[in-house]
């Protein structure tokens, strides 16, 4: 309390001095939380763009032979039946839980007089729940649908009001009949399309019927399956190998042939992806810090000069019976006081321009045609890294103040019996 | 015993070449005299005035001040010193600018840890003794030059010390007021016995003191009673300057 006495009474005389000192801080701590703010917009844009994937999938799809081997030809197509679906589902058990295979082709659909182009998915029941679909109305397909090979359809709620007219009940769409390529489909569960999938016209029916209807070309466009227990991309990465090796010597091809298989492992993905927000995030508090710094050095400066103004004042004090620590401790707590006002200030700024970014830049999202992008969403910092950034602004007045308050604190009080 | 002992006091300055300002001191001050010391400029009178209060060391000899050595302290130790047992008078004032004339007062208190309503309860009656209590909210660019000398011996004597170290008191004073300053320490050193050490180069202001230690070429010169201060030539009445 006295303390707070004296530093007001000294501030206060060097109003001009203070404010530009405290500046400094200012923009350190608004540039701390602007650009914390920002990463979190950038990085919220990237997850949300990412989709939400919860479990892990790989997603197997056919390529070519790169070398000849074994009486195939380089450059010959691979191709996958229910028969690697089988070997994938019975030869990793440590690792695969669920498999599930499709093929995906684009034909013309029609309700009525409404006609468009669609892409058609054979698929097995578990491609809903691998992918967590979500159920508006009716049902998925079942087993019972792959079974008898039943000329069922599901398809996204997108698609079915481009078909079916604007803003439809869906329940009344179920039991209605589509046509593909002129055979009649049984409507029996609408799902929701994210930003991501759905967007374009796609409908689902069973593997097994388009198998049956469809001449030639049945063969799987690609597998994929969940598992579990692959923890590192190290663990992901061997076992890809060692997947893509097994299937090699199932297709004829070279045990080391990287053509053959592409694979993409959504775990990988988001592992990636943590990584980059990790960087990110690093890069935005050390440049950050780097602000704050020079903010810092701004302070100590200050000090230092005040330090300089005042020997004789100090030199007086000591004389008076002020102990060394005494005035150190009246030096650093100005300048913690000066940090801590100004990087109060500095920190609402920020918060204000976050405010600003989220109103005017945020949560627009980009429309790329088939897919929208956000470059920008619910930008913000959390109540602990402001609180974080406020200690850190405290312990950065202590860091200004020490060398000043050393330097005050060896002063002779000789200082006080010069004559000017 | 004496309240300030010196002996073979001992002060060299090392700028580039060695000076010997102080060249063996043996000085004995007992309690509540009121002594001037007075020397031409480098005679050597500041520096043994920074020794006395605890400013500045020495380089040899022995410095007793109410029976403690006062030798080799940390500067903790010679803060609590001056703290506690002496109050400075300075040429120049010293008063701290952004402070009123009362704040200036309490300062050495604050220094004790005394608290806020007991330290300012006892700066305003001190100011008040010395006829300052109109003047005790005032900065000290508001009062005069001799007011700010009472502010001043206001606070030297705030923490009740056993000596009062006066820095050429009234060097910065017209005459007038001068002998105002010097009537005032008179008066204090009658009235509570505090011991006075006025340092001087003028011979008006010595004349006022009991005592009067001459100092030249960093040895003491010699020591002449004033009781009846009639110093001559200046004579009785002299007025300073």
């Amino acid at each position: 309390m006295e303390l707070l006495d004296e530093i007001w009474n000294s501030l206060g005389h060097n109003k001009l001095r203070t404010a530009l000192t405290g500046f400094a801080v200012s923009w350190g701590l608004l540039m701390i939380i602007a650009l914390l703010g920002a990463g979190n917009g950038l990085m919220n844009a990237l997850t949300s763009n990412m989709g939400v994937s919860l479990t892990n999938i790989m997603t197997v799809h056919p390529g070519r032979r790169s070398l000849p081997y074994d009486g195939m030809k380089a450059q010959s197509q691979v191709r996958m039946d229910v028969g690697d679906v089988d070997f994938t589902s019975n030869n990793f058990r440590d690792v695969i839980d669920d498999v599930t295979a499709r093929i995906i082709y684009g034909s013309s659909i029609s309700y009525g007089k409404e006609s468009l182009n669609a892409t058609i998915n054979g698929v097995a029941p578990l491609e809903f729940s691998i992918n967590n679909r979500i159920l508006i109305a009716g049902r998925f397909l079942n087993e019972l649908d792959m079974k008898e090979k039943r000329r069922t359809m599901v398809l996204f709620d997108k698609t079915a009001s481009s078909l079916l007219g604007d803003d439809p009940y869906y329940e009344k769409i179920l039991g209605k009949y589509v046509n593909i390529a002129n055979q009649a489909f049984l409507i029996v569960g609408i799902i929701k399309a994210d930003e991501f999938s759905g967007g374009t016209s796609e409908v689902y029916i069973p593997l097994t019927t388009l198998t049956a209807i469809r001449q030639g070309g049945t063969w799987f466009s690609n597998i994929s399956f969940s598992f579990h227990s692959l923890e590192t991309e190290q663990d992901n990465e061997e076992f890809e190998n060692h997947y893509k090796t097994a299937m090699n010597r199932r297709h004829r091809a070279a045990p080391t042939d990287k053509s053959t298989f592409y694979i993409y492992n959504s775990l990988t993905n988001s592992l990636q992806m943590n990584k980059a927000v990790k960087i990110m995030n690093i890069a935005m508090w050390i440049l950050g810090f780097f602000t704050l710094l020079s903010g810092i050095v701004g302070v100590s400066n200050i000090m230092l000069i005040t330090v300089k103004e005042r020997i004789r004042e100090i030199g007086v004090r000591k004389a008076l019976g002020a102990s060394p620590w005494q005035i150190t401790k009246l030096i650093v707590s100005e300048s913690i006081v000066i940090t801590a006002i100004f990087g109060f200030i500095g920190m609402l700024l920020g918060l204000g321009a976050i405010y600003l970014m989220d109103i005017t830049l945020a949560n627009n999202p980009t429309d790329l045609g088939f897919v929208k992008m956000y470059m920008f969403k619910d930008p913000g910092v959390d109540i602990a890294v402001a609180l974080e950034a406020m200690l850190l602004i405290v312990a950065a007045g202590t860091v200004a103040g020490l060398l000043p308050a050393l330097k005050a604190a060896r002063v002779r009080p000789i200082e006080a019996l010069r004559n000017d | 015993m004496s309240l300030i002992q010196l002996y073979g006091i001992n002060k060299t300055y090392d700028n580039g070449q060695p000076l010997h300002v102080l060249k063996g001191i043996d000085l004995n001050i007992g309690e509540g005299e009121y002594v001037s010391i007075m020397g031409a400029s480098g005679s050597g009178k500041s520096t043994l005035l920074n020794i006395l209060g605890i400013l500045d060391n020495y380089d040899s000899g022995e410095y007793w001040l109410d029976g403690k050595l006062i030798k080799n302290l940390s500067e903790t130790q010679a803060a609590h010193y001056r703290n506690h047992m002496i109050g400075f008078i300075f040429q120049s004032f010293n008063l701290i600018p952004f402070k009123t004339a009362v704040e200036n007062v309490e300062l050495p208190l604050f220094y004790q840890g005394v608290s806020r309503k007991v330290r300012h309860e006892r700066a305003m009656e001190l100011l008040s003794k010395l006829g300052l209590d109109s003047w005790a909210e005032h900065h000290p660019n508001e009062l005069s030059g001799g007011q700010k000398q009472r502010v001043a011996i206001a606070r030297a004597l705030i923490t009740n010390p056993r000596i009062i170290l006066a820095d050429e008191p009234t060097g910065a004073l017209d005459s007038k007021t001068s002998l105002e300053v010097m009537e005032l320490l008179g008066s204090l050193n009658k009235d509570s016995g505090v011991t006075i050490i006025v340092v001087t180069h003028e011979s008006g202001v010595a004349n006022s003191t009991d005592k009067i230690i001459h100092i030249k070429d960093g040895i003491i010169g010699s020591i002449e009673e004033n009781r009846y201060h009639n110093l001559s030539p200046f004579g009785g009445n002299t007025v300073m300057k």
